[in-house]
């Protein structure tokens, strides 16, 4: 008799490791484990309290790995005052709460960076920027 | 039935009950997340084949309750070669409220109008826009 119930037992259990296993699995893919992902973004910069766009271009992040992540930026729409920066290199890293990040968008041709404060990193990137005195809401989301 | 094996049963059950109620409650969060929702948009429009923005501006949904018919309004903040038939006008269309989808179209009663396909996935509405010969990419936010 004891048998019988060991076996229910064991079949239960084994659907209880299935259930996690695919629940665990189907999250991963659906927001990622890392968050960030390689690809190209399409960039925003805002002047929050006018939801005016200040600035736009592309970015492209590669080579993410455990912490750091790097890429290439370039602003195409400078629709407000200038910031001496047409195209440069991202640099960022990821924090412990992996929805967030940090990163500089450096120059290419002058040590000038603007800074980035990420909330979000899946799906939609959300966040702030500052460069100097001018601060804002920063998004991005996909270039396809 | 002994007590033993009674709980050899109820503990595996209560463990199946409780994956399933915490994954269920996180489908529904993602799948309500992906629903249309009242309220101000900011939108972007991107022409065809073209990196810089062509319109910006802000959109707001009101919902007409029962058969998904959706109406609101527009306001551009930019709109370069008019790619808006005017600054200020009207949106008409139908939302399906679980897929996330809709079909809406922005215009004035004096201008022709701008068709969109819009898709919600958490918290990005993204789509396409055609006009005549003219179409593109949108992308829109909830504006905070």
């Amino acid at each position: 008799m004891m048998g019988k119930y060991k076996t229910a037992f064991l079949i239960l259990l084994t659907i209880l490791l299935i259930t996690i296993n695919g629940c665990s699995s189907m999250f991963a893919h659906m927001f990622g484990s890392d968050h960030l992902k390689d690809k190209k973004y399409r960039f925003l910069l805002f002047d929050n309290e006018k939801s005016k766009v200040l600035f736009s271009g592309y970015m492209e992040i590669k080579n993410i790995d455990y912490k750091k992540f790097s890429g290439e930026f370039r602003i195409i729409d400078v629709l407000t005052e200038s910031i001496p920066i047409a195209s440069g290199i991202l640099e960022g890293k990821q924090l412990d709460d992996k929805e967030k990040a940090s990163m500089t968008m450096k120059g290419n041709l002058s040590e000038e960076k603007i800074n980035v404060s990420l909330d979000k990193t899946w799906n939609l990137m959300e966040g702030s920027w500052s460069y100097k005195s001018l601060t804002g809401k920063f998004v991005a989301f996909d270039y396809n | 039935m002994k007590k033993t094996e009674l709980l050899l049963l109820i503990i595996p059950l209560f463990f199946i009950c409780l994956v399933f109620s915490s994954c269920s409650s996180i489908i529904s969060t993602v799948i309500n997340d992906n629903q249309f929702s009242e309220g101000d948009y900011f939108f972007v429009m991107y022409k065809s084949n073209e990196n810089s923005i062509s319109a910006y501006g802000t959109m707001t949904i009101y919902y007409m309750s029962n058969d998904s018919t959706v109406t609101g309004s527009y306001e551009t903040a930019y709109n370069i070669n008019s790619i808006l038939p005017n600054s200020k006008g009207g949106i008409i269309g139908k939302a399906n409220w679980t897929s996330g989808e809709a079909k809406l179209k922005l215009g004035t009663s004096f201008y022709s109008d701008i068709e969109l396909n819009l898709h919600k996935y958490i918290d990005v509405v993204s789509g396409d826009w055609s006009s005549g010969y003219s179409s593109g990419k949108i992308f829109a936010f909830t504006k905070n």
